[in-house]
């Protein structure tokens, strides 16, 4: 059975190039567990579930400020509504997801639709076990920075 | 040369407007759009809005999904040889295959770009 690091790997690499596709150059900083009730201190997460071999969430998180950066480099204009912001992070998360199983291919996963959730300092609460957590923090280029957070348990 | 119907089905509108940019730049053939952001309202267009040439066609969306509308369509006499190219995240080889097997005409995996689109656009004979 893959460790929750070795199960994270394939959505790291998979963020990396999605965002490299919107020309959002990404360097990963270290990666840390978190505390299942653990506070998150950004504005905007885009959530989607995992089912089936390995069962979790993978979630990106970032201030509004960086969405709205990251959604004007995806769509290549300045001017970005609220609707367009919350589309294209719940896309760019669908896009994690989907290319990441790729690198997971001994596993049946299936992937829900993504969820928007928005809100200064929004609790996660995660089903999994606290010590399967992981957050990954990606600094963009100006040293922005936003978080992918896995939750990820394989059950075989 | 007649102008071609293209029916782009994403619940994203990101990823539509995507698909419809690259379409226009690669294709020398004028085409009109119809969009649908799932698979439920997809076919309800595909089905009363005149003749389809081409559809673009994610995978995850809400009420109807992409493989459910595939599988649909390809029972349908009206639909069964439209041609369909899924535009999904989805990268897993089982979902390529299952979408294949259920008849689409080719399969390309998001984030999009102009050679992933236009690969697949000389697949179904769209380029011309």
């Amino acid at each position: 059975m893959k460790s929750t690091t070795d199960l994270a790997r394939p959505f790291v690499d998979a963020a990396k190039d999605v965002f490299n596709s919107f020309n959002i150059e990404t360097r990963t900083g270290i990666s840390v567990l978190i505390d299942k009730q653990a506070e998150n201190v950004c504005d905007l997460s885009g959530i989607i579930g995992l089912s089936g071999d390995a069962v979790g969430a993978v979630v990106v998180s970032m201030e509004g400020e960086v969405a709205k950066l990251i959604t004007q480099k995806a769509l290549s204009k300045d001017d970005v509504s609220k609707e367009e912001i919350d589309d294209a992070i719940g896309e760019i998360v669908n896009m994690i997801a989907g290319n990441a199983k790729e690198g997971l291919e001994e596993y049946r996963i299936v992937i829900s639709l993504p969820t928007m959730v928005g809100g200064k300092n929004h609790t996660i609460s995660w089903r999994t076990d606290g010590n399967k957590i992981i957050s990954i923090s990606f600094r963009m280029e100006g040293g922005k920075t936003f978080y992918l957070l896995l939750a990820l348990e394989a059950s075989r | 040369m007649r102008e071609v119907r293209v029916l782009v089905v994403d619940d994203s509108s990101m990823s539509r407007n995507t698909s419809i940019n690259f379409f226009k730049e690669l294709s020398k053939t004028k085409a009109e759009f119809l969009t649908a952001p799932n698979g439920k309202e997809a076919l309800k267009i595909a089905l009363t809005q005149g003749k389809i040439d081409l559809i673009l066609l994610d995978w995850n969306m809400p009420d109807t999904n992409g493989l459910d509308f595939l599988k649909t369509a390809r029972a349908h006499a009206m639909l069964k040889d439209v041609k369909i190219i899924m535009v999904t995240s989805e990268k897993h080889k089982d979902n390529v295959l299952e979408a294949l097997k259920s008849g689409a005409n080719y399969y390309v995996t998001k984030p999009i770009n102009k050679d992933k689109m236009k690969e697949a656009l000389e697949k179904v004979n769209m380029i011309v």
